[in-house]
């Protein structure tokens, strides 16, 4: 997007301090960013983001510009690139009190902290809530632990796959009549919190700048991502239906399906939700009309037979175009190439490209979303490790060079992350 | 709910459920939110069909418009003149009607946000407003493939899998209600609204967030793996003595500890075993000792006793399971309403909670009255 904003941003002015790793917290945080904020992201030397990979290839080449990880591995990796567009890295080894207190006085001149560590991480450091209001009276401060701050099982350790399995989407997916089909690397239950959190945090700022309070967002990854299968909870709860995995089917539609195209790997999905676009299927696919694939699965064997037959000929997209000409709801079912390379996500600016000073100039996910008044910006790359350590302690706290040079002589921030896996 | 929001006042319309889930995230934290149920218009976005069950229609409306006031109109002349009504009353309108529904009746955002500068206009469609597939004939299952999901679920060598349930259309609706409160405090610091435009597609795109790097950066497409890593072990679902568990074993620190739990300590330094890939590649050695461990464990031991070693693991749990929660229940999350037309009933709660602000128990939805409609 060249056009240049007009207005500001809902949150321009608004400082951020990010303490968390991996996917949902730094999703919450970028969405934060992406709204005008100022991300501040401390990293420790010894414990820097996971998803910057480590300091030497973990998980295979495939995340890495050109698949190359070069000399610092750690900037040019394609997971933290992504998530952490439009932010700061301060490198600051939080294990060392010089380093809390270094923390402790950005808290003074921040307006959010949010934090995805295990529930007790942060009062263990001494930043628990109370611990940050007594630094800050106002401060918003944003909890994302894994079961949540309080109850039997705050102390449980999760990951995405595994709150994917605690939180019940794990069993309603799957192949009709079988059993449960996770994620794998999608990891569904991350990017699920990241997105509620970076709601929670702006509701959470909302309160504060209406009522001039703080508060404190317990954010439970658990809790928010039940919503997501509202209507499976709700069957049992209020009706003693228990759901199992459906397939692609919906019963609800007269057909709907996933069903092969031409070439390796092509496939469309189409549903007619009435009798009217499956008379105009049927017709396009050389089936009768008159047969109902809802009557018994025989019928819908045949229906299914002729769609397949058809599709199977054709090419994909050209078999979408058709579809959607003779007002059937249809789609292909894209990969990471042809999203990279649709018109339709092109013409929207929905990909933006960036300049990144180690990975070289790249497309990224944009936000789904478009404000006519308050555009994007064209954002800045992810950040380097610890590539705005010196600005931060200078410009924001105001310690002299001298003064920086002893705290990286000290450890407690540096240039370079100590060797780590990830 | 919290009455965080209770000075914004906000009006939905829509077919299907992301402008619900909208003005249920935003009701939840006290906004004011008038929900409009209006006849299905005769094309573009059709979620769920001409077969719903009145049944679950009433169960999901005892959920979505909780709290909120339900004004039931026609396209008619008095239908349109109430929807009017309501929006001059409203900070934000969140509309998901099929693209060009509401600009045809002189209800699009240009007509809106001239009579009235500081409206904030949010419209949620499954491709969005603008660009060559906004007209593009779209349910739950469209927007899931084109989006990029379902080509990532699945087993290899099977058809794409859908994910349950309406989730682009949820991830929209709360990804919309994080852009009308933005949007809203940027009227509130300068006046202007806005017209934000989301779109159930990009929505998902965003969700998935790292395939298309990855794409960009090397070349490799992320296909359907069956759940099954491929750069990591042990994870997935795994057998156990009463049924499967869900097992994560991701960072170096977890497979030290799990080394330990097994009693194999000199895996922590075996050089087959060395990094994840490794893991994954020489499995075999890992199951010799981790398959039968976990056959004689039932799926609660293994869960109470893996999380007591700070092990990420994890039972495979259904509705049922996490109505029975006692973590859940420990932290007051399900909500019991009295819904006007199913009685009690029990529904999901709060995606998260605040401390310090004023709590009021979330209402049954409330049906405005025939004369207000009239």
């Amino acid at each position: 997007m060249t056009q240049q904003p007009v207005r500001r941003l809902p949150l321009e002015g608004v400082r951020v301090i990010e303490m968390s790793i991996a996917w949902a917290g730094p999703m919450a945080a970028r969405i934060l960013a992406e709204l005008g904020a100022e991300i501040i992201k401390i990293e420790g030397p010894t414990k820097m983001d996971r998803w910057r990979g480590g300091t030497t290839p973990q998980r295979g080449l495939d995340r890495y510009a050109d698949r190359n990880p070069g000399e610092r591995p750690w900037n040019r990796n394609a997971f933290y690139n992504t998530q952490n567009v439009n932010k700061k890295s301060l490198s600051l080894n939080l294990k060392t009190e010089r380093g809390r207190e270094i923390l402790r006085g950005l808290v003074a001149i921040s307006d959010i902290v949010l934090e995805n560590f295990s529930a007790g991480a942060m009062g263990r450091l001494g930043f628990e809530y109370d611990d940050l209001r007594a630094i800050k009276n106002d401060i918003v401060m944003v909890s994302m632990p894994g079961f949540g701050k309080t109850g039997p099982e705050a102390s449980y350790v999760a990951h995405g796959p595994t709150i994917e399995a605690v939180a019940g989407n794990l069993a309603l997916q799957g192949y009709e009549n079988e059993g449960p089909l996770p994620s794998g690397l999608l990891a569904w239950g991350d990017p699920v919190a990241g997105i509620t959190g970076g709601f929670a945090a702006v509701v959470a700022w909302t309160y504060h700048e209406l009522t001039g309070r703080g508060t404190h967002v317990d954010l439970s990854h658990i809790e928010s991502a039940i919503p997501m299968n509202f209507e499976a909870f709700l069957d049992f709860a209020i009706a003693g239906i228990e759901r199992k995995p459906r397939g692609n089917r919906d019963p609800r539609a007269v057909l709907q399906g996933c069903y092969p195209c031409r070439g390796k790997d092509r496939w469309l999905v189409l549903s007619c939700p009435d009798v009217e676009s499956w008379c105009r299927l049927a017709e396009l696919v050389g089936a009768s009309p008159d047969l109902d694939p809802r009557r018994d699965d025989a019928a819908l064997c045949v229906a299914e037979e002729r769609v397949r037959a058809w599709t199977a000929e054709r090419d994909r997209d050209k078999a979408v175009a058709v579809l959607q000409e003779h007002d059937v709801p249809a789609g292909p079912v894209a990969d990471a190439h042809d999203l990279n390379h649709d018109p339709h996500l092109a013409a929207r600016g929905f990909f933006r490209t960036i300049a990144h000073p180690e990975a070289g100039v790249h497309k990224y996910p944009g936000m789904p979303w478009q404000a006519a008044e308050r555009p994007w910006r064209q954002p800045a790359p992810a950040p380097l490790f610890g590539e705005h350590t010196d600005d931060i302690l200078s410009s924001l706290l105001h310690l002299s060079a001298a003064e920086i040079e002893e705290l990286y002589r000290a450890g407690v921030v540096a240039r370079e992350p100590a060797p780590q896996a990830d | 709910m919290y009455a965080a929001l209770s000075s914004l006042r906000v009006v939905e319309i829509g077919v299907g459920v992301a402008a619900a889930i909208c003005g249920r995230y935003l009701a939840d934290y006290g906004a004011r939110v008038t929900t409009v149920r209006a006849p299905l218009p005769p094309s573009g976005f059709q979620p769920r069909g001409a077969h719903d069950d009145p049944a679950a229609v009433r169960r999901r409306d005892a959920y979505l418009h909780a709290g909120k006031e339900v004004v039931d109109i026609e396209f008619d002349a008095a239908g349109w003149e109430t929807l009017r009504e309501l929006i001059q009353e409203a900070e934000v309108l969140v509309e998901a009607m099929p693209v060009g529904f509401l600009t045809e009746h002189g209800f699009g955002p240009d007509e809106l946000r001239a009579a009235d500068p500081s409206l904030v206009y949010v419209s949620i469609t499954p491709f969005g407003a603008r660009g060559p597939n906004s007209r593009w004939h779209a349910s739950e299952i469209v927007v899931d493939a084109a989006g990029g999901w379902m080509y990532g679920i699945g087993a290899p060598d099977r058809e794409p899998l859908k994910p349950p349930g309406e989730q682009a259309q949820v991830l929209a609706g709360i990804l919309a209600a994080t852009a009308a409160l933005g949007a809203w405090l940027g009227a509130r610091a300068d006046g202007a609204g806005d017209f934000v435009d989301v779109s159930m597609q990009e929505a998902v795109t965003f969700f998935l967030m790292n395939p298309t790097t990855v794409e960009e950066y090397s070349g490799a497409v992320w296909t359907r793996d069956g759940g099954v890593s491929g750069v990591n072990y042990p994870q997935g679902v795994l057998p156990c003595k009463d049924g499967v568990i869900g097992v994560n074993v991701m960072y170096y620190a977890e497979w030290d500890r799990l080394c330990d739990v097994l009693d194999r300590p000199e895996w922590r330094t075996d050089p087959r075993l060395e990094t994840p890939i490794h893991r994954l590649k020489n499995r075999h050695i890992i199951d010799e000792v981790l398959l039968p461990w976990l056959a004689e464990r039932t799926v609660d031991e293994l869960y109470r006793f893996a999380q007591e070693q700070k092990l990420p693991f994890a039972p495979v749990n259904g509705p049922k399971e996490l109505l029975c929660s006692a973590h859940l229940a420990a932290r007051g999350f399900w909500v019991k309403l009295d819904d006007p037309e199913l009685g009690p009933v029990t529904v999901p709660g709060l995606p998260f909670k605040l401390a310090g602000v004023e709590q009021v128990p979330r209402s049954p939805a409330r049906i405005a009255s025939k004369e207000r409609v009239e």
